[in-house]
């Protein structure tokens, strides 16, 4: 294998940065030490990427190697992809300081792709700044394990968005959610998504009126494919009626060729979802469900929408 | 594109152009296949093709692989356009890749992801520069510089220094 030659160090610096940029942050970010052409080449290079506090000993040597990372880059260069997939087994240290502090560098640097994923044992969702995100590069944003108020619903400030997902996200959390205020609000001071055309929504709290679901999809005009993942939902949720029925404005869904709900048990917030869609203009035929829950309830899905079920 | 496509007189294939390696071989191809290179891509829409392209850069082994690549891969763009079927399964594509960089001894790997970059040859670049991270991953910067012969050309204190400076990344 050993060649002799050192060929690697005699490639073009942008070749090398597209080499690191497919690392693990830590691999490359230790690059430093190689030999003097790669000293600083881990401070430009357009992908951050971190997987976990695996392979770390503690979780506040992972969060500082996060913070510094970020810090630490050249001004000037230019962050194409930033995916940090912060999973702890314990509490996030920091979290709510480093979290929002790290998003924020990101979106500075003009990233494209941000995928921003927080898990921690016990799961406590990282609150986001009560104010919109900023940016005019962002075109792929992923969340999960973060919450919000109704803000971090507002995309109007991300005019280039095309693909959104969101798991186990707590947006309007409960306590915080009051859906006609809200609803209202949110009507007046938004403008569109204009470009999104992908949309994922897991693990989604969805208030009994299903507004921030009705509220996506008015805003969302160009919407090609919208997947919900109902996995939990609270119950004081489904047995709350709804005002679904009584939507001012139905949502102009025109593009939406693909809807597909993916649940464990049939709840009434599913029958919900289903009706508003269908009320809406989003025939039954592109609706697709994937119920992973008892025989009896697809049976009684089935007969009561005559709808096509997707065994598991 | 809708030029080339003007052009096309027989079976899909276009127009035909010369690239000449750094020692002289010469390759045939169409032009949907060169296109693949952004660099030949522009060189073709500004008609200077004619008495073939010249690549003073890149030796004519290498060439051959990186028109070998071409080859198997025009169908990926003609299927774009709709012009023609994909010459080959996206199986079968994977399959040629995997074996086409697998193989390489680590110098002609580097003088390949040359060639696509001087080429701009984006899918190949990729996977090429794919292969070397692969080959870095998971790996500490000793067992990096063995990999790829990389000389160490700190002196020890400099380098004690530099890990002192980056003590975060190396703190596991």
């Amino acid at each position: 294998m050993a060649s002799g030659a050192d060929r690697i160090s005699d490639l073009p610096e942008d070749v090398l940065h597209h080499v690191l940029s497919l690392l693990p942050s830590r691999d490359a970010v230790r690059t430093c030490v190689l030999a003097q052409r790669w000293r600083d080449l881990w401070r430009s290079v357009p992908a951050v990427r971190v997987a976990g506090a695996r392979g770390w000993a503690r979780a506040d040597a992972f969060v500082l190697f996060v913070d510094r990372l970020l810090r630490l880059r050249r001004g000037r260069a230019a962050l194409d992809t930033c995916d940090l997939d912060l999973r702890f087994d314990g509490p996030f240290p920091g979290g709510e300081r480093h979290g929002n502090r790290w998003i924020r560098r990101a979106l500075r640097r003009q990233v494209r792709v941000l995928r921003f994923l927080l898990s921690t044992v016990p799961r406590v969702p990282l609150p986001l700044p009560d104010s919109p995100l900023v940016s005019d590069s962002l075109t792929t944003l992923e969340l999960k394990g973060v919450l919000g108020n109704n803000q971090v619903l507002d995309f109007s400030s991300c005019p280039s968005l095309v693909d959104l997902k969101m798991e186990d996200c707590y947006v309007g959390g409960l306590e915080m959610w009051s859906p006609t205020y809200l609803f209202n609000r949110d009507l007046k001071c938004c403008s569109t998504f204009s470009k999104l055309k992908n949309l994922v929504l897991n693990a989604w709290f969805v208030a009994p009126d299903i507004s921030a679901l009705t509220w996506f999809l008015q805003y969302a005009p160009l919407l090609e494919r919208l997947t919900l993942k109902v996995s939990e939902v609270p119950n004081n949720l489904v047995e709350t009626e709804g005002s679904y029925s009584q939507l001012e404005q139905s949502f102009a869904a025109s593009h939406l060729q693909i809807v597909e709900i993916k649940c464990k048990e049939v709840h009434g917030i599913i029958l919900k979802i289903l009706e508003v869609l269908n009320a809406n203009g989003i025939p039954l035929e592109k609706i697709s469900i994937r119920c992973s829950g008892r025989a009896s309830q697809k049976l009684l899905l089935t007969t009561a929408l005559k709808l096509p079920i997707t065994p598991d | 594109m809708a030029a080339a496509a003007a052009e096309a007189t027989t079976d899909g294939g276009g127009k035909m152009i010369i690239l000449i390696s750094a020692d002289g071989k010469r390759f045939e191809v169409t032009e949907a296949v060169a296109s693949q290179s952004q660099l030949i891509s522009n060189m073709i829409e500004d008609d200077c093709t004619e008495n073939g392209v010249r690549l003073p850069n890149v030796d004519g082994d290498i060439l051959t692989m990186v028109v070998d690549y071409c080859n198997m891969h025009a169908g990926d763009a003609a299927a774009a356009g709709d012009t023609m079927k994909a010459s080959s399964t996206e199986e079968e594509l994977k399959k040629f890749d995997a074996e086409l960089v697998q193989a390489l001894e680590n110098p002609v790997l580097f003088k390949l992801i040359l060639a696509a970059n001087f080429l701009n040859i984006k899918s190949l670049l990729d996977m090429t520069c794919q292969r070397v991270a692969d080959m870095m991953s998971g790996k500490t910067p000793e067992q990096m510089r063995e990999t790829f012969s990389i000389e160490n050309d700190f002196t020890p204190e400099e380098e004690a220094a530099i890990r002192q400076e980056n003590a975060w990344a190396f703190d596991d």
